[in-house]
């Protein structure tokens, strides 16, 4: 009993070994010991997987009523696309001239360069929070030449880079993550600036660095800048908005919106080359 | 008769500490990307309370492993949660035993000291790893979880208090 109410005794001692245990993980995750790392990668996958297996089920059934409201959503699209095919069928038929005009679009297209990103598509398996860090993991790792900042990107757009490469998973960290070092080129100017995460209010980024004479207009788009062999310049990340035009405040008064909502992100593209 | 109903009871609260761990993985379904894990640490209290109350499964080997698997779900530096989740563990103990149980102002008290402690050491790990953190998100997020832990406290009172009614029925 009395060994009990003492702080230092001897049923302390598994205690302390484990602190010891612990410190040593941190330790050797901090030096980014390679024996450590292998093992770490695996527990990772295995946590990854089996993680995404236990909450399978539980986000199916909540996830239920939405699926069939897209489903609704989606036939009405489909409809509503089908009527365009017609009217467009009808309006080429009646027009040759455009029709002419188009296969002449055609061949300039087919002319053109277009740029193309080497990509792989990735499931998210689990979206990671805590008060710290806001990231995610997805189903592909160094298996399928996954590289530590690689871009992700979900309809187009950035949404984070991948900062831990597993096997068979990897994590990468939304751009609000507090971490999230992104160098982006703003506006018809082209002004260079950083894109960084805050870690206070979900959702919120802010442009570092921006020069001291730069004006940001509503609707100014931001893209990526290139960081050789590891960012693409040109990648969208989001668009200024501008609360107040209050002229004394042009330079603070933005909120950069980024056009996708994190509950769509179930599959992602990473660009690997 | 009564280890069967005590059994049931610690299997539950291992249960909320697990969907704690998965909490924004499931939850994020409900809402358009709210992450209430910046606010409160739900996972401190419940460990503080399982603990302080004497729970089974709340003891050294459990909370070691699954400071591991939330590690490795939240990119922590792996060996941080189980450093945590096992210091207030034994602070919970700790408290347990000099009789602390009986008025909720001290546990509260308590509870504020423990994960104190929680994020001095988390702050100290963070800083030695050259991390980037934001200083006020660790405030915030302690004073958050000091004070939803009444709510937290009558909450899981009331449920295992009237799991424990309706066992003995």
């Amino acid at each position: 009993m009395q060994a009990d109410n003492s702080w230092f005794d001897k049923s302390n001692l598994r205690v302390f070994i484990v602190f010891i245990v612990c410190f040593g993980f941190i330790y050797l995750d901090s030096i980014n010991q390679k024996i450590f790392n292998k093992t770490k990668s695996i527990i990772n996958d295995a946590v990854a997987y089996a993680s995404y297996g236990v909450t399978y089920p539980v986000k199916k059934i909540v996830a239920l009523p939405n699926f069939i409201k897209e489903t609704i959503k989606l036939t009405d699209q489909h409809q509503q696309i089908k009527a365009l095919e017609n009217q467009i069928e009808e309006l080429t038929q009646q027009n040759k001239f455009l029709k002419k005009d188009f296969k002449k679009f055609e061949t300039f297209l087919s002319e053109e360069n277009s740029v193309k990103f080497e990509t792989i598509k990735a499931k998210v398996l689990i979206e990671a929070k805590n008060f710290i860090s806001d990231s995610f993991i997805i189903n592909k790792g160094s298996e399928s030449g996954l590289k530590i900042g690689n871009p992700v990107i979900k309809n187009n757009y950035l949404i984070g880079q991948i900062t831990e490469v597993n096997q068979k998973t990897s994590r990468g960290i939304f751009l609000t993550d507090v971490n999230s070092r992104i160098p982006v080129l703003v506006g018809e100017n082209l002004y260079q600036a950083i894109l960084i995460g805050s870690p206070l209010v979900t959702s919120k980024l802010s442009l570092e660095f921006l020069p001291k004479n730069s004006e940001l207009k509503n609707g100014d788009i931001i893209y990526t800048s290139e960081i050789e062999g590891v960012l693409k310049k040109g990648i969208l990340v989001g668009t200024i908005i501008k609360s107040n035009e209050n002229e004394k405040n042009m330079k603070n008064d933005y909120s950069i919106k980024q056009n996708y909502e994190k509950l769509e992100v179930d599959y992602v593209s990473v660009l690997v080359k | 008769m009564f280890r069967a109903k005590k059994n049931y009871n610690n299997i539950i609260a291992l249960g909320f500490l697990i969907t704690s761990i998965l909490f924004n993985s499931i939850f994020n379904e409900f809402s358009l990307s709210a992450n209430l894990n910046k606010y409160f640490n739900i996972q401190f209290l419940l460990i503080y309370f399982f603990s302080f109350n004497r729970f089974i499964f709340f003891s050294i080997i459990p909370l070691f492993f699954l400071g591991l698997v939330n590690d490795s779900i939240t990119g922590s530096p792996f060996g941080m949660s189980s450093c945590i989740y096992i210091l207030i563990y034994k602070i919970a103990v700790y408290q347990n035993t000099i009789k602390l149980r009986s008025i909720f102002k001290a546990e509260w008290i308590a509870f504020g000291i423990s994960i104190f402690a929680a994020y001095i050491l988390i702050f100290i790990i963070y800083f030695f790893m050259g991390n980037i953190y934001d200083f006020r998100v660790l405030i915030y997020n302690f004073l958050g979880t000091f004070f939803i832990y009444p709510i937290g406290w009558i909450f899981l009172k009331y449920i295992f208090l009237k799991m424990e009614t309706v066992g003995n029925e």
